[in-house]
């Protein structure tokens, strides 16, 4: 999979939220944006997955402009903010759902997702009643149940513990040996470098830095 | 709440209303001096302009939109085939409940008014033809079927459901506002009924009552009133398809 960004800028009401971003992505690595709140992190992501369209400039992902050719990626699982799942459901539920609408994997591999991340399928509790850490989890199960080629996380170790962030490492580790495009933001600049083959700095909704890191077998 | 719940609650919802205007208008014939009959009940009283303007496309548009409610959310936006695809599905989920909503509202209105007047038809029909022919100046034909009005006034009645539940559907999707879409379900009342509905193509197919059996089976017109609701229809899709790849999805 390869992303390629020329010139996008994005302007919501007047104000300008990207700006002349131009960058590729390949799949096999593990991309990090970092900034500060509110510098246009989120909405980069949302551009890539097609949850916006630019106001100029492209998005395309292996040579389909966004968009134009296609509405959203074909091979994406996500992570933005907080997923609205259904609070009366349980975390097994709430991911059949969602795998439904394409009806690409089973039952048994929304099951395996789940348990990959930590928590039980079989729980009978509803989602209201995880914890903010299990929810946490079960967005991210959400991301990975269908093996997707392009995996788009937002702080995805937020309110994770110890054993939920070392997890978290595993699962990208894994999916970026299958050749997967993982473009991860994470506030915690020790974390973000220690997943990242690359780093893009944003401020104000620009590049206004690149980090190739040296690679790591360790990680 | 489940969304079975929420399918529910807008059924019984439906039921009450239809019931609750069609006894009002029982009443209000009756006092009026004239005995309404199971056919009034059936094209005038369960298709009346407040159930079908302004109460089902409430009920219906706000069950929509709770049914609805995770389908801005990117989990589920980005599984979709296209932009296009998310409105098709509201537009078909649309059309069928509007079918069910009118069919439903059309027998309570036809049951109620059976099962207090205990009449099927007040007038023979060569009653029936003099006294729409003095009443609309149309000739009605010698042969007239009322499976065949009921279909029509069915098809007829829910257009006009679904035009405005399509209309309150679209402003949300650029909107995203339920309240919003509300209010503007009420203002299409004021607008689409009101003094200046003469200049609005939509208020053609308005079957009256009173002059449904000429209406519905002389066939002045059906045809119009099929033609002014597809082109409506057509109309909002083109415009769907037009904007709706522009959508952008910022939850």
């Amino acid at each position: 999979m390869e992303i390629k960004i020329n010139q996008l800028t994005k302007q919501i009401k007047g104000v300008t939220v990207l700006e002349d971003i131009t960058l590729t992505m390949q799949g096999g690595k593990i991309y990090g944006l970092k900034g500060p709140n509110g510098c246009g992190k989120t909405m980069l992501m949302r551009a890539i997955s097609g949850l916006i369209l630019p106001s100029s400039g492209s998005v395309e992902i292996d040579g389909q402009v966004l968009g134009k050719d296609i509405s959203f990626p074909p091979s994406i699982g996500l992570l933005i903010e907080y997923p609205s799942f259904v609070n009366g459901y349980t975390g097994l539920k709430n991911l059949q759902m969602i795998a439904s609408i394409q009806n690409k994997v089973t039952e048994e591999q929304v099951r395996e997702a789940i348990q990959r991340v930590g928590l039980n399928p079989d729980d009978k509790r509803t989602f209201k009643k995880y914890s903010l850490g299990m929810k946490q989890k079960l967005g991210i199960a959400c991301a990975i149940m269908e093996d997707p080629e392009l995996i788009i996380l937002d702080e995805p170790v937020n309110a994770l513990d110890e054993a939920g962030i070392s997890m978290v490492r595993d699962i990208l580790q894994d999916y970026k040996k299958r050749s997967a495009l993982i473009i991860i933001a994470c506030h915690d600049k020790e974390e973000l470098e220690f997943l990242s083959d690359e780093i893009y700095s944003i401020s104000e909704g620009k590049i206004t830095g690149h980090d190739v890191l040296p690679g790591d077998d360790s990680k | 709440m489940k969304k079975q719940t929420n399918l529910i609650i807008a059924y019984v919802l439906v039921i009450v209303c239809s019931a609750a205007v069609t006894i009002s208008c029982i009443i209000s014939a009756r006092t009026s001096g004239y005995m309404p009959v199971a056919v009034d009940g059936i094209f005038v009283f369960g298709c009346k302009g407040g159930l079908i303007n302004l109460l089902f496309p409430l009920i219906l548009v706000y069950s929509t939109l709770y049914r609805l409610r995770l389908d801005f959310d990117p989990v589920y936006v980005v599984r979709r085939k296209s932009k296009i695809d998310m409105w098709n599905r509201v537009f078909v989920y649309s059309y069928v409940i509007c079918i069910i909503t009118v069919f439903t509202s059309m027998v309570v209105g036809g049951i109620i008014t059976l099962l207090y007047t205990h009449k099927w038809q007040y007038m023979g029909i060569e009653s029936i033809m003099y006294g729409e022919f003095a009443k609309t100046g149309y000739a009605m034909p010698q042969q007239f079927h009322y499976g065949t009005m009921f279909v029509i006034s069915l098809f007829i009645n829910s257009a006009e459901v679904f035009v405005r539940v399509l209309i309150a559907l679209g402003i949300y999707w650029f909107t995203e506002s339920q309240v919003f879409t509300i209010i503007m379900i009420m203002v299409m009342r004021i607008f689409l009924d009101g003094r200046m509905a003469k200049y609005f193509a939509l208020w053609h197919y308005k079957v009256e009552g009173g002059a449904y059996y000429t209406e519905l089976c002389s066939g002045v017109r059906i045809m119009e009133s099929i033609l002014y609701m597809l082109i409506a229809v057509v109309v909002i899709e083109l415009l769907a398809y037009i904007f709706i790849p522009r959508k952008n999805f910022y939850k």
